[in-house]
């Protein structure tokens, strides 16, 4: 049992390395001896060390920036993809990556044999089976490609070429079901009709005799003409009988192996039967189950078994029972009783014909939908919990000081708060790269209202009474941000200088409560206690309101961030957000429990009308919660849209209510990560385009210099050509995934086009009059066209130098050329206007600089232009200048060719926060006298706040079903 | 101050510039004190950098860590020529920077993930979720955490490679040991994080 030495278990793998790969099974075997528990643990490394492959190679923050810049797709894993664009298998041509499964990597790609798509499912080299193992395997396999059914992904067959094992699959175009159901609400109708199809393709194969046994919503795709199929039938079975049948026998077997293969394999908890939880045998009632399970997630929107672990999840898949209140009250009451029946979690006594699920859903979509008898009874309840929040509502009212405002009607009305113009709303940050904290706060009563402003960098407190025309600062109160009242109005509570203070409203000194360093919100209950959340949210803890030692809350399931307490009344329980935990959710005083509420959500405040309000990209939304049950008890509904949020925090809105429902918020659009491109002339001179701010990307200037063409990001990466004269936009091409442009002539765009079918070059009409025509069947992305329009310089990865730089000659379909490769990464190659030299990007010296060679190539000949760094190269058009950027600095090199290649010492142009996105985002006009950049939209100040009196009834109203708002 | 970091960054130059080459001097010469004065200023710097790449920039290939410590470098050293010794230092101060900076950036993007204790987690929970590599992140993290009690010289070599983005031949440099000890010691810290994120 003891642990073997860290020291022992190192000096036996080293020497173990030492030797040739077929003799350390032995050698690890005589160097233990009799001591199992070290040679458990020396062949366990070992065994992890030769399936880690690739992971952690890439550094993290190159990943980081990856999915950043492709939100919405895949995210790449922590390894390398294992095929490119333009590789072959056997006969398949890998035309793009489509995503990763526990089953490995899918690729789209061609059937040059059949001239038709496939998918490509590539098994991680890791986990290659050996001969005998892949001939099994493809004994299975055959046996489920003969299953041949229209809602069903057919299976091709397998192949094994080129160093690579792929499962060749039938391509499904079309979301997932997991996908659909991210999306937002499916309507019953339609959540029954691919109901309907998913037990139609399992009980044909349920007939064979071929169980799933990993049915889930990510393998079930639902293609545009309405067609649902499920995917992988089989294979999760398949592979794991043949990797667990097959692990070595002998000693020296490596006992990790084969249970992570299978770990690997299955994945999904969530998913997973009961018996498929405790490890025991399945049969089709497996299916049925998972089937239960994920016709309940189509009608509920989340999963049946919930869980913020693996463990937690298959806890509940073993012991507890659905919510089953998280269904829609207009589901049939046959599908209701349906979902009982197959989410029995005694097998033997679940459903055990999926045939008989069929039978009950038609019968459920023929006539009209009949209503759950237990509908009126919920109601009942939501309605006494109104009564119950108006009893509240009546006495806070009663308590309230009689103004103007609180005598209007329940009639919503919109008004204004102007900030004073050099006092903008302060976005004050808390995180390292991080999200923006509220600066707004309001009285319980509504009446008073403090906000945050920010001059010259430093933040302060003002207060205004919601009757009075000027706001006041509140003196000492330098620094602070995250402001709140207490119950009664009387006292605000912020942070500043690491510390939780409060300040009477009445005038007065600060005082000092206790350390806070790094906080995320406090909330303050009628019982005289603080909520607040120092350390980034990680300790939450109670504070008397006259200070003292702050309580720490133990939270249970540590790990979360309990940010932007809203203390609920009763004061057992705080509405938090929860980034790491998915959303907003419920934390409980008692028991440290944290109930996750809303998923994607931020900023969750308890509305007295009976909702949790919560934020999420922009937008307010409200789902009906009960105060009691500490549960959402209806749907979402959107609220109101355009609130200020920071784009790094798309879930924390500048907005706060008062419990008499008077909302005041940062009105705003909420635009990700926005830039507007801008001229900046030689002397940092900035004059706006007049286009707006958005996702822009790549551009270039065409020849005469007043067109535009850029990608906007609008969520695929179109080419738009922008006339700089008219202020027209032009859209070039559709839903692609386009890189780097060039103009040929006036009339037409080159550009790289990543995605759909393959990297490849393209021309199209600037005008839009025509479509995209690839301009050579070679799959080659360039960066700079050569001035005679015959060459074309871009660079490519190489597993072993990195990126290397090529030329491809646009006539005679030759491949590219290379013509620069070393160790060092190379890119951005941009030929001079007169085509005999290039200047490109290369890390040689340790960071990137720019280099001037020769084209074509000789040797030795070249130089280096930049001095303590560079990239992003431009030439002047005629070709006199370089000019490059050097981090914030934008710089020009004089350059002269004859009688020798020249460089000047570069000179500063401007400087500037300007932005590379892409690698091309950086022009210059005709005359070289103003250079085209992307300036960072840093958001513009806030310079006013909406106020909405009567906010509930809005909220109401909205919140109300469909029938019940009587607009059907 | 939380809030001073709502400052750009660009308008606290100077004094910096002056001190950090002075601390990463003193540093040089053995002064413990002086490395722990120049953290928060590379911090600060590194952070800035990576807030403005992984918020807009996405270059397709200057995202290299290695690129953005060489401009917080710069930018910190202003035009002083500075020893390579000293360069060592500040890779090895800038790696645990970026592991800092890019493990709460991940923890404040995670969603749904618990990261404590033995999570065994499979290739498809991890692709299933929206931010799997935040996940995976928080979980290197930890893991590179224990491994850092058991063998603190592989811990540190991941991070100056994973974080840092340092090739092997650097690593080999700023810890002033054999590339091949790197090279040897990189891959058994590999499978033992391998093991411990996969469960195996």
């Amino acid at each position: 049992m003891d642990t073997p030495s860290w020291h022992r278990v190192k000096e036996i793998i080293e020497a173990a390395l030492a030797r040739p790969a077929a003799e350390r099974a032995a050698f690890v075997l005589r160097a233990c001896g009799d001591d199992t528990s070290l040679r458990t643990e020396v062949e366990s490394l070992l065994a992890a060390m030769e399936q880690a492959g690739n992971f952690i190679e890439q550094p993290a923050l190159e990943l980081m920036s990856l999915s950043a810049a492709f939100p919405s797709g895949w995210i790449p894993d922590l390894g390398r993809r294992a095929l490119e664009p333009g590789n072959s298998v056997g006969p398949y041509t890998i035309r793009e990556f489509v995503g990763a499964g526990g089953m490995g990597e899918v690729y789209r790609a061609h059937d040059s044999n059949l001239n038709r798509d496939v998918a490509l499912k590539v098994r991680p080299a890791a986990f290659a089976l050996d001969a005998d193992r892949f001939a099994r395997f493809r004994r299975e396999a055959q046996m489920l490609a003969a299953l041949n059914h229209p809602n069903i992904g057919t299976i091709y067959g397998l192949e094994n070429s080129d160093g690579v094992q792929a499962l060749v699959l039938e391509l499904v175009e079309g979301p997932t079901l997991a996908d659909r159901i991210a999306r937002g609400r499916v309507p019953v109708s339609e959540a029954l009709s691919i109901a309907k199809q998913i037990a139609q393709g399992l009980e044909a194969a349920h007939k064979r005799g071929i169980i799933h046994s990993d049915l889930k919503p990510a393998n079930i795709k639902l293609r545009p003409d309405g067609t649902v199929k499920i995917l992988d039938f089989g294979l999760a079975k398949a592979l794991d009988a043949v990797d667990a049948s097959s692990a070595p026998s002998d000693t020296a077997a490596l006992p990790s192996s084969s249970i992570s293969q299978s770990g690997l394999i299955f994945g999904t908890a969530a998913y997973m039967s009961p018996e498929q939880a405790r490890g025991e045998a399945v049969d089709k009632r497996t299916d049925i189950w998972a089937f239960g399970c994920v016709l309940f997630e189509i009608l509920a929107g989340r999963p049946a078994f919930r869980g913020d672990a693996v463990e937690d999840i298959l806890a509940a898949v073993l012991h507890q029972e659905p919510d089953w209140s998280l269904l829609p009250p207009e589901t049939p009451a046959e599908v209701v009783r349906l979902l009982h029946k197959c989410l029995v979690k005694n097998a033997d006594r679940r459903l055990h014909d999926i045939a008989a699920a069929r039978i009950e859903i038609e019968s459920a979509i023929a006539p009209p939908p009949i209503t759950i008898p237990g509908k009126s009874g919920r109601r009942f309840l939501v309605l006494a919990g109104v009564a119950a929040i108006a009893i509240t509502v009546a006495v806070w009212s009663s308590l309230r000081p009689a103004t103007p405002v609180s005598q209007v009607s329940p009639i919503v009305k919109r008004l204004e708060i102007r900030l004073p113009e050099r006092g903008p709303l302060a976005r004050a940050w808390s995180m390292p790269l991080g999200e923006g904290q509220p600066s707004i706060a309001i009285t319980p009563d509504g009446t008073r209202l403090v906000y945050v402003l920010e001059r010259q960098g430093v933040t302060q407190l003002y207060l205004r009474g919601i009757d009075q025309l000027q706001a006041t600062p509140v003196p000492q109160t330098e620094g602070a941000f995250g402001p709140f009242f207490s119950p009664d109005g009387k006292w605000i509570g912020f942070f500043a200088g690491n510390k939780l203070r409060k300040v009477a409203v009445s005038g007065g000194d600060p005082i000092d409560l206790c350390d806070a360093p790094n906080p995320y919100g406090g909330s303050w209950s009628t019982d005289g206690t603080i909520l607040f959340a120092p350390d980034e949210g990680r300790r939450p803890a109670l504070i008397r309101e006259t200070g003292g030692i702050p309580q720490p809350i133990l939270v249970k399931n540590s790990g979360g961030s309990f940010r932007q307490p809203d203390i609920l009344p009763g004061r057992k329980a705080a509405i938090v957000s929860n980034p790491l935990r998915g959303g907003v959710g419920v934390l409980l005083f008692e028991t440290g429990e944290f109930r996750l509420l809303v998923e994607r959500a931020g900023g969750g405040r308890y509305a007295p009308s009976g909702h949790l309000v919560f934020a999420r990209a922009g937008t307010l939304l409200a789902v009906p919660f009960d105060l009691k049950e500490l549960a959402v008890t209806g749907p979402e509904s959107v609220i109101l849209e355009g609130v200020r949020m920071d784009p790094a925090g798309p879930v924390m809105p500048q907005s706060v209510f008062s419990h008499d429902g008077t909302l005041v918020y940062a009105p705003g659009a909420f635009v990700p990560n926005a830039v507007r491109p801008v001229w900046v002339d030689r002397q940092g001179k900035v004059e706006s385009l007049g286009m707006p701010p958005g996702s822009y990307g790549n551009f270039s200037l065409s020849p005469d210099g007043r067109r535009l063409a850029i990608v906007i990001a609008n969520p695929n990466k179109d080419l738009w050509v922008r006339d700089l004269d008219r202020g027209t936009l032009t859209q070039l091409t559709r839903g692609a995934e386009i890189g780097p442009s060039r103009w040929w002539d006036d009339d037409r765009v080159v550009f790289g086009w990543r995605a759909n079918p393959i990297a490849q070059i393209f021309s199209v009409p600037s005008d839009g009059s025509g479509k995209p025509e690839p301009l050579t069947t070679q799959r080659f992305v360039g960066t700079s066209l050569s001035a005679d329009r015959e060459l074309l310089a871009g660079f490519r990865q190489d597993p072993v130098t990195g990126q290397d730089l090529y030329v491809l000659a646009l006539k005679g379909n030759q491949p590219p050329q290379l013509f620069l490769r070393t160790r060092f990464s190379e890119v951005g190659p941009h030929f001079s206007p007169n085509g005999h030299w290039i200047a490109y990007v290369s890390d040689e010296s340790g960071q990137y600089e720019i280099y001037v060679r020769p084209y074509p190539p000789v040797p030795g000949v070249g130089k280096q232009v930049s001095n303590g760094g560079g990239e992003h190269i431009v030439w002047s058009r005629d070709g006199k200048e370089l000019f490059y950027r050097n981090a914030q600095k934008w710089m020009s090199a004089a350059v002269t060719f004859q009688p020798e290649f020249k460089v000047e010492k570069p000179q500063l142009l401007f400087e500037g926060p300007y932005v590379m996105i892409g690698n091309q985002s950086f022009d210059v006009s005709a005359d070289s006298k103003r250079f085209l950049v992307l300036d960072p939209v840093e958001q513009e100040p806030i310079t006013h706040l909406n106020v909405v009196l009567n906010w509930f009834e809005d909220l109401k109203q909205k919140t109300m079903p469909d029938a019940a708002r009587g607009a059907r | 101050m939380p809030n001073q970091d709502a400052l750009p960054a660009r308008h606290q130059e100077t004094q910096e510039t002056l001190a950090v080459s002075g601390l990463l001097r003193a540093w040089g010469k053995g002064d413990l004190k002086a490395r722990e004065k120049l953290m928060p200023l590379v911090y600060q710097e590194l952070r800035h950098r990576a807030a403005a790449y992984l918020r807009r920039e996405r270059t397709d290939h200057t995202l290299q860590p290695t690129a953005l410590v060489n401009e917080a470098y710069i930018r910190l050293m202003g035009q002083e020529r500075v020893v390579w010794q000293n360069r060592a230092h500040f890779y090895g101060i800038a790696a645990q920077m970026m592991r800092r900076i890019l493990v709460d950036h991940a923890r404040g993007h995670g969603r749904g993930k618990r990261f404590g204790g033995a999570v065994r987690v499979t290739l498809d929970e991890r692709v299933g979720t929206a931010a799997p590599r935040d996940c995976e992140l928080l979980l290197l993290d930890q893991a590179l955490n224990e491994l850092a009690v058991i063998d603190s010289q592989q811990a540190q070599i991941v991070e100056l490679r994973y974080f840092g983005g340092l090739t092997e031949s650097e690593v080999a440099n700023v810890l002033t040991v054999s590339r091949s000890t790197v090279t040897r010691e990189w891959l058994i810290a590999k499978g033992w994080l391998f093991r411990r994120i996969t469960g195996g």
